[in-house]
């Protein structure tokens, strides 16, 4: 199998996006290059959880996992989540082998239980030693200056877990909506997330939440660090068009 | 994540009487009463259709219960391991073609989570469990794995508070990898005390945590300088006192070896026969300050206050 690097956007936001593309649609688009869209929600106290639909949504055409938190979840959330979605497309590129291999109708959750145990084994040993790429994107839109502060720590966590893994990281951080772009480059890729303090210094004012052109941008940061293929499996022929 | 999804039938809350039929080897499984709900999966107490009594572990996370099946295999090959349950049945219940959920079945381990169990206990009685926790932590290290997992809720321990048993192999993980499943108040990552891998002093930082959790019968927030918080959450309590220096030790991954920790510990809990008996005021956990009570009490307000205008 073609040892690539796994490729994740995490978007974590507290508002529904209400400029530009429909985020479902960016999404859909980015996991076929290869890429998963992750998104976490955050709760403001006393906000239900059915008050950010889009969020799963964004998640589900991306490929991903999504999940709604009040602030005090997010620390254990943000890697859960990541980890979660870096098994799940490891299971997905695995099942893909074995439908090549086997038959087309079988799965891992199809085999009988001591091989579905041995095939685990393999996924878990992918999801300790892949790399990883992972851009980080931030809504820093007004309602979320409170927030900030914990996304500034459940970062660094998320770095602690995913370092210690014997597969190497590459992080990079996004905000949007950025100051005259829609997005702004607050932390070019590095290898570990440490030093966050200054990391996102403006904050933009509320109104405008253009999460669709932020993935969109978040992507294209991918393309410009040609640094390993995608994995075989989840790329397809046709070329990346984001025309509507 | 999952759970929060509706299915036509969830396996977190089986009544008893319910019959689980494993698709690979037709075994029935019937539900007598519930064990405990964890972050993966639900346990249940079953009686097999041959009679047996077993625990039954079921989750509609297939990967999550395989890859502990793949740990409970790996321990079952360990020698002299006396640790967590022994694997009966692996197999699969079909309910039908779209809900299917993985189980396996275990020993039933009959007591009560650490917390409970030590409530009411001495200082001396938990440290006691602790070290007997370290022995067979001892034979896990040797074979080339850590806990991981350490929590009250994965600990279980004997009515007469002889036996202390670990549950959940969930969180077992390989040396050298990273660990798989943590709880924060445990986790020295958490505590800005050290990394994630797998390795000894991992395990020994959570087991230091757990003996700090079953003193105060609660977990505690990180607050701004972690390190010294619990150097503090140390000295807070004085039927702590003799066992400051092996805590410090082990939070500060200072130990090489469980044994080394346990040897330590033993030292402490029963130093000689003589010492022991003319020991006759043992104070008990539930009985070490009412002030340190409204501490814990006020802080925690605090820290909700603190938490709700965030
Ligand atoms: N073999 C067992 N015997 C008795 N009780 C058990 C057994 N295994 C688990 N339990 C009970 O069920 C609870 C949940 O099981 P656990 O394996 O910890 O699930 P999770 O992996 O979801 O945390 C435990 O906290 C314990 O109280
Ligand atoms: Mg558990």
């Amino acid at each position: 199998m073609n040892k690539g690097t796994l490729k994740q956007i995490l978007l974590i936001t507290d508002g529904c996006s209400n400029k530009g593309e429909d985020p479902s649609v960016v999404s859909q688009k980015i996991h076929k290059q290869g890429i998963v869209v992750n998104v976490i929600g955050i709760l403001s106290e006393g906000e239900g959880s059915d008050s950010l639909l889009e969020i799963e949504e964004i998640a589900t055409s991306g490929g991903g996992v999504s999940q709604l938190v009040y602030p005090n979840q997010l620390l254990k959330t943000v890697q859960t989540v990541t980890k979660q979605a870096m098994n799940q497309t490891l299971k997905g590129v695995v099942n893909q082998e074995l439908k090549q291999l086997l038959s087309k109708d079988q799965s891992i959750d199809t085999l009988p239980p001591d091989q579905r145990g041995e095939v685990i084994e393999v996924v878990e040993e992918l999801a300790e030693t892949t790399q990883m790429e992972l851009i980080v994107l931030v809504d820093t839109s007004l309602s979320m200056q409170n927030k900030l502060e914990t996304v500034k720590e459940a970062l660094i966590d998320l770095s602690i877990t995913m370092n210690a893994r014997i597969g190497k990281n590459q992080f990079m951080i996004c905000a949007f909506p950025g100051a005259k772009t829609v997005t702004e480059k607050v932390m070019d890729w590095k290898s570990e997330l440490k030093d966050l303090h200054a990391v996102f210094p403006k904050l933009t004012s509320r109104g405008v939440t253009p999460t669709g052109p932020a993935l969109k941008e978040a992507f294209y940061q991918f393309s410009q660090t040609d640094l390993m293929r995608s994995f075989e499996g989840e790329t397809t022929e046709e070329p990346f068009d984001f025309s509507l | 994540m999952k759970r929060q999804k509706s299915h036509s039938i969830s396996v977190y809350n089986l009544t008893p009487g319910t019959q689980i039929v494993g698709y690979w080897h037709q075994q029935t499984f019937t539900i007598i009463k519930p064990l405990g709900v964890g972050t993966v999966g639900a346990v249940y107490l079953v009686k097999r259709q041959d009679q047996a009594l077993l625990a039954l572990k079921i989750s509609d996370n297939s990967l999550s219960i395989t890859s502990e099946i793949n740990v409970l295999k790996k321990l079952s090959k360990v020698r002299g391991n006396r640790l967590g349950p022994c694997l009966y049945d692996r197999d699969d219940w079909r309910i039908n073609s779209i809900n299917c959920y993985s189980f396996y079945t275990m020993s039933y381990i009959k007591g009560r989570s650490f917390n409970e169990a030590v409530r009411n206990a001495s200082v001396n009685v938990l440290f006691t469990l602790i070290s007997q926790l370290l022995d067979q932590v001892e034979h896990l290290h040797k074979a080339g794995f850590v806990l991981g997992d350490v929590k009250v809720e994965n600990v279980m321990v004997s009515d007469d508070l002889k036996n202390i048993s670990f549950v959940d192999v969930g969180g077992i993980t390989m040396m050298g990898r990273s660990i798989k499943e943590y709880t924060e108040f445990y986790d020295r990552g958490y505590w800005q005390m050290g990394t994630r891998y797998a390795e000894v002093s991992y395990d020994l930082f959570s087991i230091a945590m757990l003996a700090l959790h079953g003193i105060y019968q609660k977990p505690f927030k990180r607050q701004e300088k972690p390190s010294a918080q619990l150097s503090k959450k140390m000295n807070q309590n004085p039927a702590l006192k003799p066992y400051r220096t092996c805590m410090e030790k082990a939070l500060h991954g200072r130990y090489t070896s469980a044994k080394k920790m346990k040897e330590d510990l033993n030292l402490i809990t029963a130093p000689s026969r003589k010492r022991t008996r003319s020991n006759t005021h043992v104070p008990s956990i539930a009985h070490t300050s009412i002030g340190e009570l409204i501490i814990l009490a006020v802080g925690s307000v605090v820290l909700f206050i603190v938490a709700t205008f965030y």
